[in-house]
């Protein structure tokens, strides 16, 4: 075995004191597989047909579906806002805005810090399929290295006729995560919004 | 009666009142006195402190190798170191604005020390162990017991006060060496021996003829390379005895022989220069003149007025300013919450040993992984108490039990997702998942360890951890308590 010259004996210690510090914060920093869910995520639904019998607009039109999340270690707190178009420029027609479901609370909202699995109740009501009456989803979906959001929304409530039915979505990041402002955390119910109140996604 | 002129009238007026006034008045003296140089002294100067000498015991090297193994009674010496030190004394008791302490009173001051008893009685503890194992034939951990008394009694200027434990150690250390075959560092050790003790007798027979040998070799090395400057070692030990002592210089001398018979080198050390600011080598023979001459031109060169050096005000105060993180054994969030801050602190020494010590620490919280703390949390720490220290060379160790108050900024914490992200006053948000400190003070016991590394003449690193426990208020210190900080930073020693 060749031996090393003194004065790389007497840096031994030193390099490998290095080189352990190193592989101790790549450990730390580096081998983390969590990711932040926190901030505004947008999908655009399909027409009410095949693939969508769960949320559409009027006469089965094609929704924007927002989500506003704000992550805490697991814990996720945060809302499903509904647009009346894919452009996502009104959740309401002031027309007849009793008709329509604007948005509807997180509850009991978590992520799996090491699949990356989001979770949450949806307790609302849903545009198309029940516009007025509260009605329970739970969405599962996972967050993958593409900064999208992808899984299903699924009607988790026996006492409804549309128990189990389920909808695809995919979301996409538009809001960074801490970039999350008060204004976008409103949601009234069609009750507290009878009287033509729009939410302009703008 | 022909009548007189008036001018002649007008100057035997004169002349009569000049003898009137002589005759009623002291007469002045005929003869001015003798001018006489103006001295320091004679300046009124309130402000002027004496200055305060300590006059170290002379030592005697008036000895030689043919003495060494000779019976005690069979050598006769004049006792010069003696007596020089009473020339010195009476000429610097008679010098206005000195203040000296005479040798007994030195050694009087040194050995009454509760301090340096204790170290003292430790070191005749090893010495005595060492002699066993020496007498025992374990030469090695003699050498062991005999050098760590050795280093106890310098440390306690024991070759001040008593030289001659001190010496018994040293020489006892040499023998061991020599014993065990290191004759090079058992020279050196005997010959050190010499310094502390340089009249010190053997019996002929009682060491083993080598180790006769290194005893007499080390006596011819001493008598001839010894610094007779410096009986008591280099300027850094000469500082510290003189700080202990409180005064401002020490005399120091040391009789030697030489072809014209004996001569006395003798040392004046000043404190505040930390080196020897005067010598002079006269004869110890009939030289008191010499000797008051020279005195007399270091005190008029002296600067009068310069600090005293005084064991009670030198390097009793100490002053640090640290970088400073803590978290807390117990809190309301899920996850540790960190806080980071500044410190600063002041100790005083009441004696060696003991002093007090008082600190302030500010923080303010960084925020916990989970985010359970609302927003940012700034605290204000006061802590006080007493500390016991340990001197060890450069380092300084402490333990300081005390008392810890804890002024609280607005602290709100929840573990509810809701009331973080919407808000505390949201539906959504439950308000049992909500802890408010609402006290201001909190208020227990804290317990530092630490250490001061000192770095420059009188700059030092401070490190120091330390645990508190809160327990007043009695209901409000179950959400947050339990604090452990760490301090880093750097001091100075006025």
């Amino acid at each position: 075995m060749r031996r090393l010259p003194p004065h790389r004996r007497r840096l031994f210690p030193v390099r490998a004191a290095a080189i352990g510090l190193a592989c101790a914060l790549a450990t730390i920093l580096g081998c983390s597989t969590s990711r932040e869910v926190d901030g505004l995520w947008r999908a655009q639904l399909e027409p009410h047909g095949a693939d969508n019998a769960l949320i559409f607009g009027l006469e089965g039109a094609a929704l924007g579906l927002e989500l506003v999340v704000g992550q805490y270690g697991p814990d996720l707190s945060g809302l499903v806002r509904y647009y009346t178009s894919p452009d996502f420029e009104r959740a309401r027609v002031a027309e007849a805005p009793d008709n329509q479901c604007e948005c509807g609370w997180l509850h009991q909202g978590r992520i799996d810090p090491v699949t990356n699995k989001v979770s949450f109740t949806l307790k609302s009501c849903v545009p198309g399929s029940s516009p007025q009456a509260v009605l329970r989803l739970r969405g599962q979906f996972e967050l993958g290295t593409d900064e999208r959001l992808a899984g299903t929304l699924r009607v988790d409530d026996p006492t409804s006729p549309l128990n189990g039915t389920a909808l695809q979505v995919t979301f996409d990041r538009i809001g960074a995560p801490g970039e999350t402002d008060a204004s976008q955390l409103v949601c009234r119910q069609p009750a507290d919004a009878a009287n033509g109140n729009v939410f302009s996604g703008r | 009666m022909a009548p007189q002129h008036p001018t002649r009238l007008a100057a035997s007026l004169l002349f009569a009142g000049l003898l009137l006034s002589r005759a009623g008045l002291p007469q002045p003296v005929a003869e001015p006195p003798a001018p006489t140089p103006l001295v320091t002294s004679d300046v009124a100067d309130a402000q002027k402190r004496p200055r305060t000498l300590a006059i170290l015991p002379f030592k005697d090297h008036l000895v030689t190798p043919s003495d060494l193994f000779a019976p005690q009674g069979q050598v006769s010496r004049d006792n010069y170191a003696a007596s020089l030190e009473s020339v010195v004394l009476r000429s610097l008791e008679a010098t206005p604005y000195v203040t000296v302490k005479p040798p007994a009173r030195v050694r009087e001051e040194l050995s009454d020390d509760s301090a340096l008893q204790a170290v003292g009685r430790a070191a005749q503890a090893r010495y005595r162990l060492g002699l066993d194992l020496y007498l025992g034939m374990a030469a090695a951990r003699a050498q062991e017991n005999l050098k760590e008394s050795a280093e106890m009694y310098r440390s306690i200027f024991q070759d001040v006060s008593d030289p001659k434990p001190y010496a018994d150690a040293q020489f006892m250390l040499g023998v061991s060496l020599v014993d065990l075959g290191r004759v090079a560092e058992g020279h050196i050790a005997l010959k050190d021996a010499f310094q502390i003790q340089a009249d010190r007798r053997f019996r002929p027979n009682f060491f083993p003829p080598q180790v006769n040998t290194a005893l007499a070799n080390a006596l011819v090395d001493h008598l001839s390379t010894a610094d007779p400057l410096h009986p008591y070692g280099d300027n850094r030990r000469m500082h510290d005895l003189a700080t202990r002592l409180g005064v401002s210089a020490l005399v120091t001398g040391t009789v030697r022989g030489s072809p014209d018979g004996p001569v006395l080198h003798l040392a004046i050390f000043g404190v505040q220069r930390r080196i020897i600011e005067a010598e002079i080598r006269v004869s110890a023979l009939d030289s008191s003149d010499r000797i008051d001459a020279f005195l007399s031109r270091w005190l008029a060169c002296a600067p009068i007025g310069q600090a005293v050096a005084s064991s009670r005000s030198s390097g009793k105060w100490r002053m640090d300013t640290s970088g400073s993180y803590a978290l807390y054994a117990r809190q309301p969030t899920r996850q540790d919450f960190h806080s980071v801050g500044f410190a600063a602190g002041v100790s005083y020494d009441l004696r060696p040993g003991f002093e007090w010590f008082g600190r302030v620490n500010m923080y303010t919280s960084l925020s916990d992984p989970y985010r359970d703390l609302l927003h940012s949390f700034n605290s204000v720490r006061v802590l006080g108490g007493v500390g016991f220290t340990l001197r060890r060379g450069p380092l300084r160790l402490f333990v300081r039990p005390g008392i810890d108050l804890h002024v609280l900024g607005s602290f709100v914490a929840s573990t509810d997702a809701d009331c973080k992200f919407l808000g505390l006053d949201h539906p959504l948000c439950d308000a049992s998942t909500v802890s408010n400190l609402d006290q201001d003070l909190l208020a227990g016991l804290n317990l530092a360890l630490g250490g001061q590394v000192h770095i420059g003449r009188d700059f030092f690193l401070a490190l120091q951890g330390s645990a508190s426990s809160y327990f007043l208020p009695f209901s409000g210190t179950d959400r947050l308590n339990y604090p452990l900080s760490a301090e880093i930073g750097l001091g100075y020693r006025l």
